[in-house]
């Protein structure tokens, strides 16, 4: 409750501040919104609008025989491939047409020519439009405007340097593919374009931020995706008004149903299969030029504790990992607090030699043990961080220095009992068992709180914390699906694939919520059989064999 | 509207976490400023009308958990303290105490025998109230000497007194059957009921002769004085009434079909004076109440299941199956004569109704149970009880007959 009340004002606070900003952006500086006929002034506008940025290069290549009609080629230098240029455009251009005489041919057939003939590019388009120009030169394409002609052409010869398809660094399998998304919009379209290989996989694009102009696109399956959910990201999309657009994360939080929960209620992955497993299930993926993390949305808290090799292991292993990961969720959650609980307020729930234990390691420690407990998880957050950001040669002498000076010295001094170092290592261990990074700081953010319940309020406490975050978590939707589905609201069918994974041969419905549009996944009765003995075509002991 | 909403918002995030500092973190007590008592004993004080309490407490700091040089020292304290009640004293015990003594963990209650024997009645209610003390906690009553000096009996192989007695207590109960555990629950609960009278364990002081170890290595002091947790202790009323010794208490264990474990000897054949060890590997017991002419009559049936553990003389069963048969007539035989030890003890010297044959009846015949219970204590000393026990030796070890030993031929 206090957190409901708590976001609805902050929500009044920012929502204030939303004044229109003056826009920046579009069409810097332009007092002209199509281009002109003379060559010359469109040649400025383009110097002007790029500011003489040393990476623009602008060519000018003769068409037909001399002086023949001066075309100019522009692009911006790094984002194409210049052999691609001089090969599919300047060639065909400047020594194709040597023996034209476009002087003797309207602009329209010039304009036909160059379109239809002479330029060796599948893309081309034609536009008027001085700021489309202006965007797609910007966005790597290459523009061919001639003189005389009110239109320009321009085409895809993008090529810049990228980072090659690579095994994705927050998300590791040891069975599955180890494709990861790269920082590249086509690339990371064309893995999961590879993995369904069938026409109803729509891939709608949308152009967000005014100056980034960062492309974001929209990939689910038709007929298997909810339309409204499509219609929905589409609006929440195209809302946005922002000037730029740096990585998925940042729209999350545009697009997010509940802004002020610490839970994501947007999933984000690195992996194709994932997102293709997700598109199966009847959800949608938002992909983001410039960062290799897609966003899948709607999702459910479950899956935020699956990983891809659930569906590739055998089933039995997938299962028993399924809980041991459900486990670590609450061990990561509660486990600091639990300790305090019990070990300030309950020292009845103990065994004696463990009570004992516990009490004779506790001797001499000069601080309360939720002062104890605080002050080691928040060391165990500095150490973390700082192996997070610190250059990788400098990995082992943090570890040595934090693990092993700080943790073994402060044990020796007698600052901290050994048992709570277990706690916060076990603790730390088991939120780095989420396989989705964003809920395991969730989860690590929510048990500061916890630890300062139990710390004053005992189990109590505990519960306490424990039931608001039950709650919140119950109240938060996804796109309209309820998070904690198919836990509450229960939906019988689709506890096949929560605490357990069935076999796959079992799961032969999709997600109820997601998967409506079109329910059934797989013909019934697939479980593998012996073959029937009548079958059986080797001849020979017939006896013997029937008493499969 | 608006400033309302902020209003009720500031006061909210104002109150909340006042309201967590006020609370002082209520009832909040750091693990390492609790005594854990682990026994504890009630005795008269030496000061007419006020009764001691002694208690055993846990010194975390001398196990040995990795700090060096804390093995010397014993790892429990025990201390005294007197009141007119047993809460006085147990609140009394905190002038003493640094730290707050706490009777969660505590596994023993020990009765001295002098204050056993003049009625624990008013000892008995803190036990019952107190939110600290666990009903698992084991009713003990010390024999021949004041429960002070059993509450802190050291044992080997246990350095704490209360997990060694109650290592000593479970395998007697297990794998002898020769002890008695009774929870302060069962206790206080039989105590109530009508036609039942309570027992509790035994406990006694034993004195190991001093011993002189010649390697002179041994570090720790040599236990010279040690505790036995055999045999029970009857009760009648809330009046300790005497003692069973070893067999009595395995007749009543078996007669309450509580027999886990344990050994008989019998003679292996009825000529010679070659033994069998039997192992008791399932009992079971039924007791039925009868009136026959308005006269209550008992009959307990007893089941034995045993293994043949041992003999010594040289022996096949598949030679001889009378032999078997024979022995398993003589394990009965041992069987009733363990129950009727102890049914001659508390019919003819306690009086006192240990087996709750009153409590079968009054289950059975409400109607005439009304009638016995005044006079109860006679009619249970002329009660006729029939013991019928039927036995089975089911196994024999690793192997059918015994070694054969040849005999060599002597010059």
């Amino acid at each position: 409750m206090a957190l409901g009340i708590l976001s609805k004002a902050l929500k009044r606070l920012l929502s204030r501040q939303r004044k229109d900003s003056r826009a920046l952006g579009a069409c810097p500086s332009s007092p002209q919104t199509l281009l002109s006929r003379k060559l010359r002034e469109n040649e400025a506008f383009i110097r002007d609008a790029f500011g003489n940025s040393c990476d623009l290069i602008i060519r000018e290549v003769r068409f037909g025989i001399s002086p023949g009609i001066a075309v100019l080629v522009v692009h911006i230098d790094g984002m194409v491939d210049t052999a691609l240029v001089s090969e599919a455009i300047i060639k065909p251009i400047g020594v194709t047409s040597e023996l034209l005489e476009p002087e003797r041919l309207s602009s329209a057939q010039v304009q036909d020519m160059l379109k239809n003939r002479l330029i060796l590019l599948s893309d081309v388009k034609q536009v008027s439009d001085i700021a489309d120009l202006f965007h797609s030169i910007a966005g790597g394409k290459c523009g061919i405007i001639l003189d005389g002609s009110s239109v320009a052409f321009v085409c895809d010869v993008r090529g810049f340097e990228k980072r090659s398809v690579e095994e994705p660094m927050s998300e590791v399998v040891i069975r599955g593919p180890r494709e990861g998304f790269s920082e590249v919009l086509r690339i990371n379209t064309s893995l999961l374009r590879r993995r369904i290989k069938d026409p109803s996989f729509w891939i709608e694009e949308f152009t967000v931020g005014r100056v980034s102009r960062t492309q974001v696109a929209i990939a689910y399956i038709k007929g298997i995706a909810n339309d409204k959910v499509v219609q929905e990201a589409r609006d929440r999309i195209t809302r946005i008004d922002i000037d730029s657009i740096q990585e998925s994360g940042q729209l999350e939080e545009y697009l997010e149903d509940a802004p002020f929960s610490p839970f994501p209620t947007i999933l984000r992955t690195e992996r194709p299969d994932r997102v293709t497993g997700a598109l199966f299930e009847g959800r949608i993926a938002i992909l983001t030029d410039g960062t290799p993390f897609v966003l899948i949305a709607p999702v459910t808290f479950l899956l935020f504790l699956t990983s891809p090799e659930d569906y590739y292991e055998r089933f039995f292993i997938a299962s028993a990992v399924r809980l041991l990961r459900y486990a670590s969720f609450f061990i990561a959650l509660l486990l600091p607090a639990l300790y305090v609980a019990v070990t300030t307020f309950h020292q009845e729930m103990l065994p004696t030699p463990l009570v004992l234990a516990i009490a004779a390691q506790r001797e001499g420690v000069p601080f309360p043990a939720i002062f104890e407990a605080l002050l080691m998880e928040l060391s165990f957050e500095i150490l973390r961080e700082a192996a997070v950001r610190l250059p990788k040669i400098y990995g082992p002498a943090i570890s040595i220095v934090g693990v092993l000076i700080l943790g073994e010295a402060a044990v020796r001094a007698g600052l901290v009992s050994s048992a709570m170092i277990i706690v916060v290592a076990l603790t730390a261990i088991a939120s780095f068992v989420t396989p989705i990074f964003s809920l395991s700081i969730a989860v690590r953010l929510l048990r500061f709180p916890i630890i300062l319940l139990a710390g004053t309020l005992g189990l109590f406490g505990v519960v306490f914390g424990f039931s608001v975050v039950a709650i919140h978590l119950s109240s938060l939707r996804s796109f309209g699906v309820p998070f904690l589905e198919p836990i509450a609201p229960v939906v019988a069918s689709d506890l096949k694939d929560t605490l357990i994974r069935l076999p796959w041969w079992a799961m032969d419905t999709r997600p109820e919520f997601t998967g409506k549009s079109d329910l059934r996944r797989q013909s019934r009765g697939l479980m593998p059989r012996a073959p029937k003995p009548q079958e059986n075509k080797i001849s020979g002991s017939p006896g013997k064999r029937g008493s499969t | 509207m608006r400033v309302r909403r902020y209003m009720s918002i500031s006061v909210l995030l104002a109150i909340v976490p006042v309201v967590l500092s006020m609370t002082g973190c209520w009832s909040r007590k750091e693990i390492e400023d609790i005594g854990f008592v682990l026994s504890i004993g009630v005795d008269h004080a030496a000061e007419e009308g006020e009764i001691m309490i002694t208690v055993h407490i846990a010194k975390p700091f001398a196990i040995s958990t990795g700090v060096a040089g804390a093995v010397d020292e014993k790892p429990f304290w025990q201390v005294s303290s007197t009141g007119h009640t047993v809460f006085e004293a147990w609140r009394n015990l905190r002038q003493q105490s640094p730290r707050r003594p706490l009777l969660h963990h505590s596994r023993f209650i020990v009765f001295g025998e002098e204050f056993a024997r003049g009625g624990i009645r008013e000892a008995i209610d803190f036990f019952s109230r107190e939110g600290e003390v666990r009903e698992t906690n084991t009713v003990v009553v010390a024999k021949g000497v004041k429960a002070s000096e059993v509450v802190w009996n050291e044992f080997e192989l246990e350095r704490m007194p209360a997990e060694g007695a109650l290592g000593i207590m479970k395998i007697a109960v297990q794998e002898l059957s020769t002890a008695v555990m009774v929870t302060l629950n069962d206790f206080l609960q039989i105590l109530e009921v009508e036609g039942h009278e309570a027992v509790a364990s035994r406990a006694e002081l034993v004195r190991r002769p001093s011993f002189e170890d010649p390697r002179g290595e041994l570090k720790r002091e040599t236990i010279s004085v040690s505790g036995r947790e055999t045999g029970a202790a009857a009760f009648k009323g809330d009046k300790l009434v005497g003692w069973l010794d070893k067999t009595q208490t395995r007749g009543l264990q078996w007669v309450k079909g509580k027999v886990r474990g344990g050994i008989i000897v019998i003679e292996q054949l009825e000529t010679e004076d070659k033994l069998a060890s039997i192992e008791i590997l399932r009992a079971s017991s039924a007791v039925i109440p009868k009136i026959v002419d308005g006269r209550p009559f008992v009959l307990i049936k007893v089941g034995a299941l045993g293994n043949l553990g041992e003999t010594q003389e040289y022996f096949d069963p598949m030679e001889s199956q009378e032999i078997w048969i024979s022995m398993e007539r003589r394990m009965a035989e041992m069987i009733k004569h363990e129950i009727q030890a102890a049914l001659d003890i508390a019919k003819y010297e306690f009086n006192s109704d240990i087996f709750g044959f009153g409590a079968e009846i009054y289950r059975k015949y409400p109607k005439e149970w009304m009638k016995l219970k005044d006079r109860w204590d006679e009619e249970f000393r002329k009660l006729d009880v029939e013991i019928e026990v039927e036995t089975s030796l089911r196994r024999s070890g690793l192997t059918r007959r015994s070694i054969q030993v040849v005999r060599k031929e002597e010059d």
